[in-house]
């Protein structure tokens, strides 16, 4: 995982809980990078996972909740960051249809060792898309969190609703997405 | 400081320090990255350099990125003169060279326009430039053919040379061959007919007249002349002697005709012989339907440059090359245009059209002349290739025939058809060809 998550990730933590509590993260979990993370840098997803379980425990936060939140933090800050990638695209689909064959491209370029997920379309009809997300990450809940900051940011409603899941075996998560006019 | 704020300080700085070595590390390969890509970029300037063919590179627009010197040089243009300018500048026809995804590449002959307007043949190669799953332009290819057009234009002329020298020295050689055994006949013609001089030379058959002259002039006393008179005594002895004598010559000059006759009947074997020897020696030529109309037009200066008749072309597959004995066939082809042309001007109508069609099916060239001339009579419909006929006032009724005969040899058919006086005629010629090994290019 880049090390830019793991900033989003403390700003996170900072902004909803205090900076004593993330620091009271770091002490609570072992990790493997010491705690230190360089945006550009890449770092074991175990080290985000532990930070995220640790902090559902000590919030008491059922951990589908905290990633639909995080994913919701996560991306104005991405965009902010990077705004190139949210340019040239008018809409909140057109921006969604670029994630795979521009941004994750791009990333991919810059960053060799960039682990990005896999997404596949079907555009059936110009207010609705289906995504099927598929990632060993199997954070499916952290992008409902992300769909929903996307429609914040192109201020439109994103209905989406997911019908498969890889969480419950299924090869990809499936989300039918329906984008109010 | 609290202590929150000490630790986060700490944190940020060993933050900076992974980034101070990161970016390090970067800057180390972004140098070495930039060495590589100017060797590249010096490599590649090099073979651009060096390369034979001119090279252009296109956007996905078609629209010129990247030429090189080669180019340049060929075509009088600057560098800068070319960037951005549509590929069909150069290329007129490039539109029309489809890059199929399959092949990714497509060769074909065209030209490319200089700075001057000069077209110069080339061989084109296009291919499309393909960056992961986007079409991002095209590279052309053009290699300078103008040797090899004149190469090819030479080679194509010393065929044509050595078919007709064949053609003529086949002639030569049939002309001499009759020469060489006529003569020799004509050398025995001679002998005989020195005889029969000689014989006739030495014939007694004057005596006759001597003898008749004696008896004429003792007619009166014919009994007494031949009785008594010395002279007259004699003449029935001679009259028998002579009459043997001008029997033995008879034999001799019958023997000798017979003979004289027997050599004339070798001189038209000899020929005979020597015509069914030059009927079967064809000359295929691999000609295209269209090139032979327009051999028959170019020879045909009356009527292709003439203001009152307007000749139509309806010409199939144009590439298609076919195997025929082309000085036949155009021979043929030329009567039927002559025909036509003399059928048009003397019949009054208002437009005057000959249509010349050249179509090919089932391993036959067919050539049709259609005019719209003084037309046949029902009646003559059939005679028109009879040795001899001919409605025309200077005509021999030769020249029909010669194609029925050409025709005949071809193993084609000819036929003529008019619905009537005044209502146009056409002849139609179809002869086998043999097929060309591969089709022309064009």
């Amino acid at each position: 995982m880049k090390g830019v998550v793991f900033n989003v990730f403390e700003d996170f933590i900072s902004e909803n809980w205090g900076e004593e509590a993330y620091e009271a993260l770091l002490d609570a979990c072992p990790l493997h990078s010491g705690g230190v993370f360089a945006g550009p840098s890449t770092y074991p997803d175990a080290d985000l996972v532990a930070l995220l379980t640790k902090a559902c425990e000590k919030f008491d936060v059922p951990v589908d909740k905290a990633l639909r939140a995080f994913g919701r933090f996560m991306f104005p800050q991405l965009a902010s960051k990077f705004p190139v990638f949210l340019e040239n695209q008018a809409s909140a689909k057109d921006f969604l249809m670029s994630v795979h064959d521009v941004i994750h491209v791009e990333v991919r370029k810059l960053f060799q060792d960039a682990v990005t997920p896999s997404f596949t379309y079907e555009n059936s009809s110009p207010d609705c898309l289906v995504i099927k997300y598929s990632s060993a990450r199997q954070l499916c809940y952290l992008m409902e969190g992300m769909l929903d900051a996307v429609g914040q940011h192109y201020e439109t409603t994103i209905n989406h609703r997911q019908d498969s899941c890889m969480h419950s075996g299924d090869d990809c998560c499936r989300f039918e997405l329906k984008f109010a006019a | 400081m609290s202590e929150v704020l000490q630790r986060k300080l700490d944190r940020e700085r060993r933050k900076n320090k992974q980034l101070e070595d990161l970016l390090e590390t970067k800057t180390r390969e972004v140098f070495f990255a930039n060495r590589k890509l100017e060797d590249a970029n010096t490599f590649l300037g090099s073979v651009l350099k060096c390369m034979s063919g001119a090279l252009v590179v296109t956007n996905s627009n078609r629209e010129i990125q990247l030429v090189n010197d080669r180019l340049t040089h060929l075509l009088g243009y600057e560098e800068a003169e070319l960037s951005g300018t549509q590929i069909s500048a150069l290329f007129p026809d490039a539109g029309k060279f489809t890059v199929s995804s399959e092949s990714n590449r497509v060769e074909e002959e065209t030209s490319i326009q200089t700075k001057t307007g000069e077209h110069i043949p080339v061989a084109l190669a296009t291919s499309k430039v393909q960056t992961e799953d986007e079409h991002a332009g095209h590279i052309y290819m053009a290699v300078d053919i103008r040797d090899k057009k004149a190469a090819e234009e030479a080679l194509r002329l010393a065929q044509q040379q050595l078919i007709d020298a064949s053609r003529e020295a086949g002639k030569s050689e049939i002309a001499a061959n009759v020469l060489h055994n006529v003569g020799n006949v004509l050398n025995a013609v001679n002998v005989s007919a020195n005889v029969l001089d000689g014989i006739v030379r030495k014939s007694k058959v004057d005596s006759v007249s001597k003898v008749a002259k004696l008896l004429a002039k003792n007619s009166e006393n014919i009994g007494d002349f031949l009785q008594n008179d010395p002279k007259g005594k004699k003449v029935p002895g001679f009259i028998q002697a002579l009459s043997e004598q001008l029997s033995k010559e008879k034999a001799h000059i019958l023997e000798e005709i017979g003979a004289l006759l027997s050599k004339v009947d070798h001189v038209k074997d000899v020929v005979r012989a020597q015509q069914s020897f030059a009927k079967s020696s064809r000359v295929v030529e691999y000609i295209t339907p269209n090139e032979l109309v327009e051999s028959a037009l170019s020879l045909s200066p009356s009527l292709s440059n003439s203001q009152d008749v307007k000749i139509q072309k309806q010409l199939g597959d144009s590439r298609l090359k076919v195997g025929i004995d082309r000085n036949k066939v155009l021979q043929v082809l030329l009567n039927f245009l002559s025909n036509a042309h003399h059928a048009v001007l003397d019949h009054e109508s208002n437009e005057k059209v000959i249509t010349i069609s050249a179509t090919i099916s089932e391993r036959h060239l067919n050539l049709n002349v259609i005019d719209n001339g003084v037309g046949i009579p029902k009646d003559n419909l059939d005679r028109v290739f009879e040795h001899g006929f001919s409605t025309k006032p200077e005509g021999h009724g030769f020249g029909l025939h010669s194609c029925a005969n050409s025709v005949t040899e071809l193993g084609g058919k000819i036929s003529c058809a008019s619905e009537g006086t005044g209502r146009g005629a056409k002849f139609s010629l179809s002869v086998p060809y043999e097929a060309a090994k591969e089709p022309a290019t064009c």
